[in-house]
């Protein structure tokens, strides 16, 4: 469906543009045809009798593999084994993902033969979630590795990393020996690719200041690197020659030390084609070259083209080329390339990422140019280093301060900033149709020998120009569905549920638990409310102080705006009391508020009534004061119970005369607890929620679960189902979970390369 | 070799050569002619209504008709031309004319086309007919430029194309003669091919094709023919160069 759609904008623009060029076309067709073919591949590869996605092992598993160390990321945590045989089983497809402690000893190419316990990836279980098992997937690297052990080394073999390696470490040894921290974290990244070198803030920082593409090697790198390297390599040879293959040895060297992004790819191919055309006597074309760095490309990653970062290298191109002429007519030329480089990175930014920072069109004006002197300069110095290091330091202290600038420059953008625009996710094809006009746009104001319809074209213009502005404004568009949403998100082990009320009013109950780094939430809630554009939400219930429900809470607090907070009362302050005190000594936002049995809220056309905890009976078990919710729209009740365990079950029960209820959150994440039998035979819900991840307390208990099958009541897990989604218009409900048959994708995956079998032979 | 040659004509094809002017250009709006060299013709948006030709200074006749038209009424419905006779514009359209260089004939007929969909494409015309040349002259210079835009410009108007008429009258070129001396030398200069039946063209709209009007008198002649002879209801004419009329 990517592909098609793809398809169908290159060939608009190819239509519009270079009818004359008709190797274009046929370039492009190549490119998509390759693309599409090895997907298929691709995805045969993995769902393949021989990939090792079919191995399933609770036990250790004797792995016999050949070591990979990624040259462009050393300073990163995992290393990569791709597989021969597993419990002694031949297999031909897919790699393991190793963290790297175990391997110090061992070098890339190195055969080996160890323990290991595997997995499969996280898949994606939330809407506007990550998908790590697509992210490694695409890298051909089906499985995770964990606990290795009785490691042995079987063989050496040769493999080019190893030198690669080698020569990387050299270079960065010299960083290391020239600056300091936070500088040799930049430039290792910058220069050498080492993304995982910078720290998270730093990279934040990058990314908040629209500079993110310096993090990771970009066209730009290679545009000016090749610049340079050119007129000094012409010096020592004076004939074009020997200068172009020199130049072109080191790119390769080079390219393969960083790690090759598609942008880096294309701009080095591109680059080099341009170079060569003048050996070679040849006219070059840009958008002809342009197509032939796809196809390069593709023969790289065949899986590059559903990649953002080739997306988004191309678009920006393209959009330079296309629309920097254009702007410059009315804006200066460095205004106009900064202007045209954010018109093209618009959609395909939001429609990934949700966020955009717009303070990149300031950063990039003042960056590049600065960056075109760094980047050369700071190549010369640790190239120096070699020679003369007294010399090189001398440099480096130099560098050091304009480091030092650029990060005073970068803070003081993401200041003025602010908090990034935030959009909804758009449909496909908005962005397709964002890309349609914006690149046609440009030729309506083309100057014409002989004018006629200059009556036409200004409308054209015109019609073309509102055509774009009502797409933008589209991507802003909030449209209000008039229902109650309430979403059970996939948190991993805990709970985390998004409300929203007929009349907008958004609530969270809960935030998961916090995770490695935040990864919990940053993972999980956060990119599901980035997915739909929501940057306030009005009411943040925290059902309890465990860190299962309150883990997120800082995270999300810093992230997103919250209106009010509501928590139980509580005997003795836990962790996040402290937190979430000293958080509001300092804010104005959000407004505290303990919430006890027996309060009402009225929210929209929505009852909210508070069940638990009484105000009076403050329990020192935390469970026993989570604070549940009944909510009540029209003739549709959800009931939210925290963890609350059987015996406040029973109270609620009784005291409250609960009847018949549509959907129950099961308590305590389905521990046998909660979930008494006493409840479910007198809610009798339709539908029971339990959230739930990956544990070692053995939720949900098997005893919950005969029991709600015994009431022959249907339930759904966020473990198995992803997040569960249920709309209601006060009368009927509409049930949603976010994954569904996964058959479907395999049939594809394994019917597909049949079917081209059956065709070719 | 053959196998990198053709790697190199992929990855660098050759680039298209202007005509006119012999360099190689990226893009232009006319197949054939740079930019470059378009930008060097003076193309006529705002002329004489009836005859077509710039009028100098233009600001006189501001939408009437000219001067040498309100004189007598050309009998043709409307004539038009693409550029005026001059400077680079007519140093290319001799070329073509006596350059022996028939190639121009593709990119002069698009721009020919050009002016018919803005002037032409609503008239209902039924037939293209070019001006015919003397066969000694013809022979003499290889073909007839006319018959060469008729026929590229018939292939993308889709109007059919009828090349129909003769010269009879090997007459002097029009160029060295005044415009009484012209008509003159004209009269009885056209006649049909032998064989061919005028009744197809009874009531119809013809499109007469020529390079150049100089002073209307071809124009004139062939449509009082095409008019009398073959009893067409309406002609037109379209030329891609036409000499300006100058208002003392």
């Amino acid at each position: 469906m990517t592909v098609q759609l793809l398809a169908v904008l290159i060939y608009f623009l190819f239509y519009l543009k270079i009818s004359r060029n008709s190797v274009f076309i046929f370039l492009l067709l190549l490119a998509f045809f390759l693309g599409s073919f090895s997907f298929v591949a691709d995805n045969y590869r993995y769902y393949a009798p021989q990939s090792i996605s079919n191995f399933q092992s609770q036990a250790k598993v004797l792995v016999k593999a050949r070591l990979e160390i990624d040259p462009g990321d050393l300073s990163g945590s995992n290393y990569y084994l791709k597989v021969k045989e597993l419990n002694k089983h031949n297999f031909r497809y897919g790699k393991i993902i190793v963290s790297k402690r175990c391997f110090d000893n061992y070098h890339s190419g190195d055969l080996l033969s160890l323990y290991l316990k595997l997995s499969l990836p996280q898949k994606q279980l939330n809407p506007g979630g990550f998908s790590y098992r697509n992210f490694l997937k695409q890298k051909q690297i089906y499985l995770q590795g964990w606990q290795p052990t009785n490691i042995k080394f079987l063989a050496a073999s040769f493999d080019y990393r190893k030198l690669i390696i080698k020569l990387k470490s050299k270079f960065l040894d010299k960083v290391d020996l020239l600056f300091q921290d936070k500088n040799q974290a930049l430039i290792k990244a910058v220069v050498f690719g080492e993304r995982s070198a910078l720290a998270k803030k730093e990279k934040s920082l990058l990314r908040g200041a629209g500079a993110s593409h310096l993090l990771a090697i970009s066209g730009l790198h290679i545009g000016i690197l090749v610049f340079a390297l050119q007129q000094f390599i012409l010096k020592f040879f004076k004939q074009s020659k020997k200068t172009l293959f020199s130049l072109s040895l080191c790119l390769v060297i080079y390219i393969l030390m960083i790690g090759a992004s598609a942008a880096v790819i294309r701009a080095a191919s591109l680059a080099l084609l341009y170079l060569w055309s003048v050996e070679l006597k040849r006219d070059t074309d840009f958008l002809n070259l342009l197509a032939v760095t796809l196809i390069i490309n593709l023969i790289f990653d065949p899986a590059a083209i559903f990649k953002v970062s080739l997306q988004l290298s191309y678009l920006l191109v393209l959009g330079l080329y296309l629309l920097t002429p254009f702007l410059n007519k009315f804006l200066p030329a460095l205004l106009a390339v900064s202007a045209a480089a954010q018109l093209a990175a618009f959609a395909i930014t939001i429609y990934y990422f949700n966020q955009y920072n717009y303070i990149a069109f300031l950063t990039n004006i003042w960056l590049i140019p600065l960056f075109s002197f760094l980047l050369p300069f700071l190549f010369i110095i640790i190239l120096i280093s070699f020679l003369n290091i007294t010399l090189a330091s001398l440099g480096a202290i130099f560098a050091a301060k304009l480091l030092n600038i650029t990060f005073a420059l970068l803070t003081l953008m993401v200041k003025l900033q602010g908090k990034p625009l935030l959009f909804k996710t758009p449909p496909l094809f908005l962005v397709v149709i964002y890309y349609c006009l914006l690149f046609y746009l440009p030729l309506t104001f083309r100057h014409y020998q002989i004018n006629f319809s200059l009556k036409t074209q200004q409308l054209k213009q015109i019609t073309v120009l509102t055509a774009f502005i009502i797409s933008l404004l589209i991507f802003s568009y909030q449209n209000n569905s008039q229902l109650l949403k309430v979403t059970y998100l996939a948190v991993g082990q805990g709970d985390g549920i998004y409300v929203e009320f007929p009349n907008g009013e958004k609530m969270i109950i809960d935030t998961g638990p916090p995770g490695k780094d935040n990864m919990g939430i940053a993972y999980t809630i956060i990119p599901y409310l980035d997915h739909f554009g929501i940057k306030n939400i009005d009411y943040l219930v925290i059902s309890h102080f465990d860190a299962d429900h309150v883990g997120g809470m800082p995270y999300l607090l810093k992230n997103k705006q919250i209106n009010n907070i509501f928590i139980p009362p509580f005997k003795k302050p836990a962790k996040y009391h402290v937190w979430l005190n000293n958080y509001l000594s300092t804010h104005q936002q959000p407004k505290l508020y303990k919430l006890t049995a027996g309060q009402q809220l009225q929210v929209g056309q929505c009852q909210l009534s508070i069940l638990n905890p009484l105000i009076n009976k403050i329990s020192s078990d935390r469970n026993a004061n989570s604070i549940v919710i009944l909510v009540n729209y029209k003739n549709n009740s959800f009931l939210f119970t925290g963890d609350l365990p059987a015996s406040q079950e029973k109270r609620i029960i009784r005291e409250y005369k609960l009847k018949k209820i549509n959907i129950l959150k099961a308590g305590h994440h389905g521990s046998n607890t909660s979930s008494c039998a006493e409840l479910l035979k007198n809610l009798r819900p339709d539908l029971t929620v339990i959230s739930v991840g990956r544990n070692n307390f053995g939720h949900p208990a098997p005893e919950v679960l005969s029991r709600l099958n015994k009431y022959n009541l249907k339930y759904l897990r966020t473990d198995q189902n992803g997040a569960i989604t249920v709309l209601s218009n006060g009368s009927q409900l509409k049930i949603k979970t976010f994954l569904r048959e996964e058959k479907k994708s395999k049939l594809i995956g394994q019917a597909l390369p049949e079917l081209l079998k059956a065709f070719v032979f | 070799m053959g196998l990198i040659e053709i790697l190199k004509d992929l990855v660098y094809p050759e680039k298209a050569v202007c005509l006119a002017c012999g360099r190689k250009y990226d893009h232009s709006e006319i197949e054939g002619i740079c930019d470059r060299c378009l930008t060097r013709f003076s193309f006529i948006t705002e002329g004489c209504p009836i005859c077509g030709r710039e009028v100098i200074p233009a600001t006189l006749i501001a939408g009437e008709p000219c001067p040498e038209c309100r004189a007598e009424r050309p009998p043709f419905k409307l004539a038009r031309s693409v550029f005026s006779y001059s400077g680079y514009a007519r140093e290319i359209l001799l070329e073509f004319k006596y350059g022996h260089r028939p190639d121009l004939a593709k990119p002069f007929a698009d721009l020919l086309y050009l002016y018919y969909a803005e002037y032409l494409a609503d008239k209902e015309i039924d037939f293209i007919i070019p001006v015919p040349m003397h066969g000694e002259r013809k022979n003499y210079r290889g073909y007839n430029q006319a018959e060469r835009l008729a026929a590229q410009l018939s292939q993308k108007t889709k109007l059919e194309y009828k090349d129909i008429l003769q010269r009879v009258k090997n007459s002097l070129p029009l160029y060295t003669l005044t415009k009484k001396a012209r008509k003159l030398e004209l009269e009885g200069a056209f006649a049909l091919k032998e064989e061919i039946k005028t009744d197809i063209f009874r009531g119809q709209n013809i499109l007469v094709i020529d390079d150049i009007i100089t002073t209307g008198t071809t124009a004139a002649e062939i449509s009082h023919f095409i008019l009398e002879i073959m009893q067409a209801e309406n002609v037109y004419i379209l030329t891609t160069a036409s000499v300006p009329v100058k208002v003392m």
